[in-house]
């Protein structure tokens, strides 16, 4: 399967999808937290390398930024950067965890050749501020082969294979047996495999690696598997810390604009308004982004993005950004909003939306218990929507319907005489890990009027009452 | 209703002492039910006694590991202490406690019991296993539902009448007054007799932190999330008399007394007989002891002992019958003669080493003529305390010790002792860390940023320290409670050898639990247990030496057609002294350590005795004190021997004046500090202990004291008090030195006049010592030993010799080939040997990661040429089945080029880890000298030529880095070149600076200035330049001593 692709190989795709490992060393860590898996530049150039334990890495460099990979936010992000590669190539296709491949012969002509297509990438690559390591080949293995390998750039077919079969072995991504076998022969490169009789090879060493070495040259046909585009533009990124000015969005934010000038390239679309949220801790916050006419490029969504963020006044910080497209530009305007009185008015999550956007989000909640000694920590309050947690315990003892918010001072003569202890006393005391120890004695009391409290005396001798039984 | 006065409660503090009333906690656990408990024993006895308890039991769950530390304290403060465990059946609890030493017994058999059927550290128990305890009382504590407790109580009430009880625990938790109700009557309506107890975690409420975050550890939780796991208040301490009365009334609270008064059983009661077996009928067993000495004497003294010695055996002999320790000797002599009948070199030390009796039995080798001064100190009788007899046997065949001592005693009466495993700063920060919330990642960093080989006291202050300034509420937490429960218990691991055996069954005596290793037993005490017991146990310790010393005279022994027994090895060799003088010790026991071999060349020794000094002088206690210099001067006659006294004279004569050994300094402290020889005894202790508790400081004080007092210099007596806390990081007896001493005169003598046989010897041994095979090999070789590589046609198993000095490396060093392979290979290795790879494949059946691994090695180049030719015949299909026939025919001949010089010594280290051709220095050396990064280099054997204080450049592989706890921030590096090793001295600011290349290089350029003083030479490092990129291929490991 022979032709003209391109590779595009990120290395450090799960390192650099944190967007501010720039300016300091930083380091990703295996899943178990232990050793060293990248490393960027800066933390290189103070001697940390994969394979480090993280404990002598920050021996070399106490200042260096870890971080853990995701495999979900990885795999997102290399879906993104197909995305962004509908510019260059009708036909994508994604190679996990860190490639992407384009077929580029049938490109040739609309980027006026090959180094007219290389400087464009060139161009667009600057901005995605990662890591690329780029080939080209005849197969899809040849490029990738090669990107692995350094990179390298050719038309012609014999340069290719000249250039290949110095290639060392380790870069064929063969089994760690396999490779050693290769090894254990003195044989290092792929062009010394290559020289060695075929029959003898399969024979020794197995069928695949013929196969491969078949698919790389281009005698046994290889076809990747093309990346089909979703039908809605919708992206989103986990930013690694908590981001408090607005300006401070825009680079996390240009990728994924880049990503969506790629998408909208290969669908000859144009954006019309962007929805764009901003993530916090606990809810999000929407935005609307609008263009009259519709666009496509990234370079003029980002301008209108800035203004609109300029004015931003950011109440929380933010940790993740959502990007979709809702309407092209072919679509119609003029859908429907919330309050349509043809909604069906009388459904309960309705009702809570609805209460929700009046009242707005803080007004409405639920209560649900958790466990902690402490009545005042037994229990916390949820959103209104979302889901139950999976467990709820709460304490085995006799506990008032009604807590107080705070406790209130009862006058201590009154204890013991108008006041009448009941039952009790029930002990709790804990929570000194969190600043909020209590050290009580609760008792049920009754009131001369006949209601019964829920009442304590603290460590100081003080009496208060926390609650009221039913 | 309920007035104030009646509700509200007393509070905690003792106080109440003077109270008619008497109580007894029946329901205690210790720190050692693990991660439960929140407070020492001793903690709680001293708690139980304040508060003016009339009795404590501790009844850790379904264990008694903690009761012996209790029942010290409790002899101590004058407590009265019960023994009884806990047992958890879902909620409900049964507590049992013993009350003879036959209830004991008992009890002890019940957990054995449920321990020995469960994985370690568990225990699985059925209510239908409680039909043996007699002599036992039982108190049971019901759950959460009333029909199971009022079926479960009639159940123990129909067995176990009169010596049952409902046990009433009131903690002030929830739903506490409905629990009380239902209980009471219930009990009432059964007419089971009700007790009260308060289900005890910790001997204070203050613990109540501690005992959070240990609850939190054991649910791998943190505190914050722990939520109602953790108790809800800190009740289950032990509380106040004051307190107890208004909480259960006067009634339960008579009770407790009551029972604590049937419980009779005291710890000390404990003894235990020594197997009678040993002993034939119609003989006591001194009169068998005394043959067995006679017999033995004849040996050892074949001319007939002098009259001193034979007061000495009298001597020794009437003590050992005062303190009833004849089977304790007659056990350990029938270890020793089994192991000698099966040719297993085993030799004793530690304080029986001072003793003739031992010396005949054949228990120890140190003729007591040569170390006349040594036997004064043998078995104690003020001490009364068990003699200490450690015997050490070749490491690789203890265990057909062990399986013999199992085998002969039965597993029913032979166990191992325990080793308790306590928090130390490195679990606590984990652990304590993880339970207050903090992300694993700081707590890694911490960890990283801490020196490890601080003691835990500075170590505590360098993490208060990463804390800053200002440190937040949860650091500060965090080192609160690392302070708190560091020492605490976590689980009890098998002791390295300490067996104990007795006459009846062993779990009579102390409950027996599975040890990790399967078909391992080991006993709930540990050996400080024992000892406080006075229980003897026998150490059975496994030592490399021996083995290497062993194969060594074996081979020597085939050479000369008659065997070599270590006693053939002639006394007072001087040219072993001299090449011991020169430093010349690799592979050597003990004095081969780069510390050893510069002190070598100072101390010269010439005699046995000066052995016995060297092994003994390169220690933490004499260097903090500060001896080793003071020794050397007057050795070399630059300072008078003198003393201050006659009495000291004495004591420290052998040593020339200058204390060097633990036992002249507790002596000492008697002859010049005024010590009373318990009080000595008492220090001795104390030093031992010092790591776990760290108080030695008022045994320093009394010494200066005393020793001012006695009008000693104030100077040497700091000295004294400095060299005390040194042996108290690592103690090193006299004795153990006599010991050892032998072992380095016997393998030095090796390796002096066999050079080839003792560098097998260590190679067949291996892991041990201080070197890798490649260093002990290059040795050799230095030492004239021709090696010859491994072929598959002239190799054995073993290394082995094929001549005076000659030698060829054996199968066992390929690594991934195991020895059943090798074995089949050699059975069927035609006497002229095979003739082609395809012959051999033909021969032997072997899978191919086997042939690999012989390929790898480089043992088939002499039938393929070289590795790489080997292998691609190897991947041929196998000769013997019939395909192969059809391919001969069409093969195609393949020839692949031959590795080069380097890829043939990257493929040895790797693959065998011996090299014998050139060292990769040499040929870096060849490629780089003249103009390259090695410009200026100098060998190391070339160093010894050069002026003190010159700037020198040496470069070489690294093979050690050490950073040993006695000396301040340096580290030792070794290099290695090809004409020998190069010391390195890296300061602290120099390694802080250069960190990258001092931590990460496997090849090393030193620029820095030769120090030499005599034959010792070192270099002070300046710049360090990480070179290994010279040699990318060749990864060598070094071994990183941190």
């Amino acid at each position: 399967m022979k032709g003209l692709w391109l590779y595009l190989h990120f290395p450090l795709l799960a390192l650099e999808s944190h967007s501010d490992v720039l300016e300091q060393p930083a380091a990703l860590l295996d899943e178990h937290a232990v050793r060293i898996v990248q490393v960027n530049a800066l933390a290189q150039a103070c001697g940390v390398v994969p394979g480090m334990a993280m404990a002598s890495a920050l021996s070399l460099e106490p200042r260096l930024r870890l971080l853990q990979a995701c495999a979900e936010q990885h795999r997102s992000q290399l879906e993104g950067l197909g995305l962004w590669s509908g510019r260059f190539s009708a036909r994508v296709s994604l190679q996990p965890p860190d490639g992407v491949l384009l077929e580029i012969a049938s490109m040739l002509r609309y980027f006026q050749g090959l180094d007219g297509l290389r400087r464009r990438l060139r161009q667009q690559l600057e901005k995605l501020d990662l890591t690329c390591v780029t080939a080209t080949g005849h197969t899809p293995r040849a490029a990738r082969l090669l990107a692995l390998d350094g990179g390298f750039w050719a038309e012609d077919e014999s340069r290719h294979e000249q250039r290949l079969a110095r290639v060392p072995l380790a870069r064929l991504e063969l089994d760690e047996r396999q490779q050693s076998r290769l090894k254990g022969l003195g044989l290092s490169r792929l062009g010394q495999l290559q020289a060695l009789p075929s029959r003898e090879l399969a024979h020794r060493l197995g069928a695949a690696l013929s196969e491969q070495l078949a698919c790389i040259s281009g005698q046994q046909a290889d076809p990747p598997e093309y990346f089909v585009p979703p039908e809605r533009f919708c992206r989103a990124i986990t930013l690694s810390h908590e981001v408090e000015r607005a300006a401070a969005l825009i680079f996390p934010l240009r990728r994924l604009l880049e990503e969506l000038e790629g998408f909208l390239h290969a669908r000859c679309r144009r954006a019309v308004t962007l929805e764009l949220s901003l993530e916090h801790t606990q809810e999000q916050q929407q935005l609307t982004i609008g263009h009259a006419t519709g666009e496509q490029r990234a370079e003029a969504w980002l301008e209108l993005c800035h203004l609109r963020l300029e004015r931003l006044q950011l109440s929380r910080p933010v940790v993740g950004l959502r990007l979709e497209v809702h309407e092209l530009r072919e679509l119609e305007p003029g859908r429907e909003d919330l309050f349509s009185p043809r909604l069906p008015a009388d459904a309960p999550a309705q009702l809570l939306s609805r209460l929700t956007s009046r009242l707005g989000e803080q007004a409405l909640g639920r209560l649900v218990p958790c466990e902690d000694h402490r009545p005042e920590c037994s229990w916390r309050r949820l959103p209104a929507t979302g889901r139950w947690p999976k467990e709820m315990v709460a304490s085995s003892g006799r506990r008032p319907g009604w807590l107080l918010m705070s406790p209130e001072p009862l006058v201590a003569d009154w204890v013991g005489s108008s006041i009448a202890l009941l039952e009790g006393p029930e002990r709790i005391a804990g929570g000194w890990w969190d600043q909020h120890p209590v050290r009580r004695d609760y008792y049920v009391a009754r009131w001369p009027d006949g209601r019964c409290g829920w009442v304590f005396r603290d460590a100081g001798g003080g009496w208060f009452v926390h609650g009221w039984f039913g | 209703m309920a007035g104030l006065a009646d509700r509200q409660l007393a509070d905690d503090s003792p106080g109440a002492r003077h109270s008619p009333l008497a109580f007894a906690e029946l329901h205690c656990l210790s720190n050692f039910s693990f991660l439960r408990g929140a407070s020492h024993p001793e903690e709680l006895v001293r708690r139980a006694s304040e508060l003016g308890y009339r009795a404590l039991a501790i009844t850790d769950e379904c264990s008694v590991a903690g009761v012996v530390r209790a029942w010290q304290e409790a002899c101590v403060v004058g407590l009265k202490l019960l023994v009884g465990a806990e047992f958890r059946f879902a909620d409900e609890r049964l507590v049992i406690l013993a009350q003879t030493r036959q209830g004991y017994a008992r009890l002890c058999a019940l957990i054995t019991l449920g321990r020995r059927r469960a994985p370690k550290g568990q225990y699985w128990l059925d209510w239908q296993d409680l039909d043996q305890l007699d002599d036992c009382l039982l108190l049971y504590r019901p759950g959460d539902d009333p029909n199971e407790a009022e079926r479960r109580a009639g159940w123990l009430l129909e067995r176990y009448a009169g010596r049952c009880w409902w046990l009433y625990e009131r903690l002030l938790g929830p739903a506490d007054e409905e629990r009380r109700r239902w209980q009471l009557a219930l009990a009432d309506r059964l007419r089971m007799p009700m007790v009260c107890g308060n289900a005890v975690l910790m001997h204070h409420p203050d613990r109540q932190r501690l005992q959070d975050v240990v609850t939190a550890i054991r649910h791998g939780v943190s505190v914050h999330r722990a939520g109602f796991l953790l108790e809800g208040n800190a009740e289950r301490h032990l509380r106040s008399l004051r307190k107890l009365e208004q909480l259960y009334g006067v009634e339960m609270i008579a009770e407790t007394v009551a029972i604590a008064e049937r419980c009779g059983f005291d710890l000390g009661e404990l003894r235990y007989e020594y197997p009678a077996e040993l002993v034939p009928p119609r003989m006591s067993a001194a009169e068998w002891l005394a043959q067995r000495v006679r017999e033995g004497e004849q040996v050892r003294f074949p001319e007939g002992a002098s009259d001193d010695l034979r007061r000495q055996i009298d001597h020794e002999l009437r003590l050992i019958g005062r303190m009833g320790y004849e089977h304790f000797f007659l056990t350990i002599e029938d270890i020793v003669r089994f192991a000698r009948s099966r040719g297993i070199l085993c030799q004793g030390r530690g304080s029986a080493a001072n003793s003739v009796v031992c010396y005949c039995l054949g228990i120890t080798e140190v003729d007591p003529r040569q170390a006349t001064l040594l036997f004064e100190r043998f078995i104690s009788e003020e001490r009364g305390e068990p003699p200490d007899i450690d015997v050490d046997f070749e490491h690789e065949r203890r265990e057909e010790v062990i399986q013999y001592i199992y085998q002969r005693y039965g597993r029913e009466r032979a166990g191992l002792a325990a080793t308790v495993i306590s928090y130390r700063t490195r679990s606590a920060l984990r652990d304590v860390g993880k339970a207050l919330g903090l992300d694993p990642l700081y707590l890694n960093w911490l960890s990283s940023q801490l020196d490890r080989r601080a003691g835990q006291r500075s170590w505590l202050e360098e993490l208060r320290a990463l804390g800053g300034e200002n440190p937040s509420p949860r650091f500060v937490l965090l080192v609160e409670l690392i302070e708190e429960i560091l020492g605490f218990p976590r689980h009890l691991s098998q002791h390295v050898g300490g067996f104990v055996i007795s006459s009846g069954p062993l779990s009579e005596l102390v409950p027996v639990e599975n040890a990790a290793m399967s078909e391992r037993s080991l006993i709930q005490w540990n050996k400080d247990d024992l000892e406080a017991l006075g229980l003897l146990k026998v150490d059975v310790l496994a030592l490399g030496m021996l083995s290497a010393i062993r194969r060594t005279l074996d081979m020597l022994g085939e050479r000369r057609g008659k065997p070599f027994p270590m006693q053939d090895i002639p006394v007072d060799d001087s040219e072993v002294y001299d090449m011991l003088s020169n430093g010349d010790s690799v592979g050597v026991f003990q004095v081969e350590s780069r510390a050893q071999m510069n002190m070598l060349p100072r101390l010269r020794p010439r005699c046995y005795y000066d052995l016995v000094v060297e092994v003994a002088i390169v220690r933490p206690g004499p260097i903090q004190g500060d001896m080793v210099h003071p020794y050397l001067r007057r050795r070399d006659g630059l300072e008078e021997v003198s003393y201050p006294d006659e009495a000291m004279r004495k004591v420290l004569e052998r040593t020339l004046g200058i204390p060097i050994f633990q036992e002249q300094v507790i002596q000492l402290a008697m002859v010049a500090g005024g010590f009373s020889p318990g009080e000595a005894d008492q220090l001795r202790r104390a030093m031992a202990a010092w790591r776990r508790s760290g108080t030695i400081a008022e045994y320093q004080d009394k010494l200066r004291a005393g020793m001012r007092a006695r009008g000693y210099d104030g100077e040497f007596a700091e000295r004294i008090c400095q060299q005390i806390e040194g042996f108290g990081q690592y103690g090193f007896p006299e004795s153990h030195a006599a010991s050892f001493a032998l072992l380095v005169y016997v393998s030095a003598w090796l390796k002096c006049h066999h050079p080839a046989a003792f560098c097998c010897g260590l190679l067949n041994s291996q892991p041990m010592g201080f070197y890798s095979p490649s260093q002990l090999v290059q040795d050799a070789q230095r030492h004239g030993v021709e090696v010859r590589p491994v072929d598959i046609n002239a190799s054995d198993w073993d290394s082995s010799l094929e001549g005076d000095r000659i030698m060829r490396l054996g199968f066992r060093l390929i690594k991934g080939l195991p020895r059943d392979a090798a074995e089949r290979l050699m059975a069927a290795r035609p006497e002229t040997g095979f003739g082609s790879i395809d012959e051999a494949r033909r021969c032997v059946e072997l899978n191919s990661r086997e042939w690999e691994a012989l390929a790898a090695s480089g043992a088939l180049n002499g039938l393929g040429g070289h590795r790489y030719q080997a292998r691609w015949e190897l991947l041929d299909s196998d000769p013997r089945l019939a395909l192969g026939e059809a391919r001969a025919a069409e093969a195609q001949v393949v020839e692949l080029p031959a590795p080069d010089e380097q890829q043939d010594v990257v493929e040895d280290f790797r693959h065998v880890g011996v090299s014998l051709g050139r060292h990769p220095m040499a040929m870096l050396r060849e490629r780089y000298a003249a103009s390259g990064p090695l410009k200026g280099c100098l060998p190391a054997a070339t160093l010894t030529n050069h002026e003190h204080g010159k700037l020198v450049r040496v470069a070489g592989l690294v093979t050690t880095r050490q950073r040993p706890g006695t000396s301040s921030g340096v580290t030792f590096v070794t290099l290695e070149d090809e004409t020998g090793p190069v010391n390195v001295v890296v300061w602290r600011d120099t390694a802080q600076a250069q960190r990258q290349a001092l931590l990460n290089a496997g090849i090393l350029q030193v620029t820095g200035t030769l120090e030499k003083e005599g034959q010792v030479v070192h270099v002070i490092a300046g710049r360090l330049t990480d070179i290994s990129e010279l040699w990318q291929q060749l990864r060598l490991k070094s071994r990183d001593f941190h």
